[in-house]
């Protein structure tokens, strides 16, 4: 089963104050299906987690760039890093 | 190459630390022989927040992106103003207490007016791009209730056509 790592950030903490959670990699074409999908998964790590204008307003990405919601899921494996970013405000 | 030589010699030099921030770090940074001036900016935790006393700010960071956009801010910063501006950004991560440097920005330039406009833009879109978060550690409250939160900001996420930041800072 191939998986994939998830780092969290900022407000996603206070729900999974590892900062990470690990996922089964699945064939999802877009990457805002992908947020939704990650949606469920935070939930199952702590079904306390419902914030739904989070996730939308969160943003993939990896070390290297921020992923477009309408570009197509690029193929990651367990060693990429890959990160949910939610809004920023740092400075 | 050790670090201080790194500092001295970059154009651009970013970075985000753990340990405390200083003034003293920005004897490091050297301008060109050719700048005559250079603008420094400086970002302090503060002890109030929406009318509630802070007590320390603690800023969460994904460090690899968040150089990344440091250095295209910078980059971009050049275009704009000043080909051969010299850059120094520094942001720290982990918690602070009130009256720490969050942040420390320095740029040279030739002349005044392009350094003024390029450090002002770097701080500006930091805010808007840096992938950095702080959650506000208010005062304990009189029953005894110690409060955090995350701060909202700028959403990252894009949909449409890609942004021209420069072009939108004017």
């Amino acid at each position: 089963m191939n998986q994939l790592k998830i780092k969290l950030f900022g407000a996603f903490r206070q729900y999974v104050p590892e900062g990470e959670i690990i996922i089964r990699q699945v064939q999802i074409k877009k990457v805002s299906d992908f947020k939704e999908y990650l949606y469920a998964e935070i939930q199952k790590v702590n079904p306390k987690f419902t914030d739904e204008n989070l996730i939308q307003q969160s943003a993939l990405a990896t070390e290297e760039r921020i992923l477009h919601a309408d570009e197509d899921m690029p193929i990651f494996s367990l060693t990429d890093k890959i990160a949910l970013l939610p809004p920023v405000c740092g400075g | 190459m050790d670090k201080l030589k790194l500092k001295s010699q970059s154009v651009i030099y970013v970075d985000v630390v753990e340990e405390p921030i200083t003034l003293v770090d920005l004897q490091s940074f050297i301008p060109d022989t050719s700048h005559g001036a250079s603008d420094t900016f400086v970002g302090y935790v503060r002890n109030i927040n929406l009318g509630k006393k802070v007590v320390a700010v603690e800023y969460d960071c994904f460090t690899p992106l968040t150089k990344k956009v440091f250095s295209e801010i910078a980059i971009e910063a050049q275009k704009k103003w000043s080909q051969d501006a010299r850059f120094f950004i520094l942001h720290r991560q982990g918690k602070l207490a009130v009256g720490e440097i969050s942040v420390l920005i320095c740029v040279s330039t030739r002349h005044r007016d392009e350094s003024f406009k390029a450090c002002r833009y770097v701080i500006e879109e930091i805010k808007k791009r840096a992938p950095i978060w702080k959650k506000e550690h208010y005062e304990v409250t009189a029953g005894g209730v110690s409060e955090t939160e995350w701060v909202q900001g700028h959403a990252l996420c894009q949909h449409g056509p890609k942004v021209d930041h420069v072009q939108e800072f004017n």
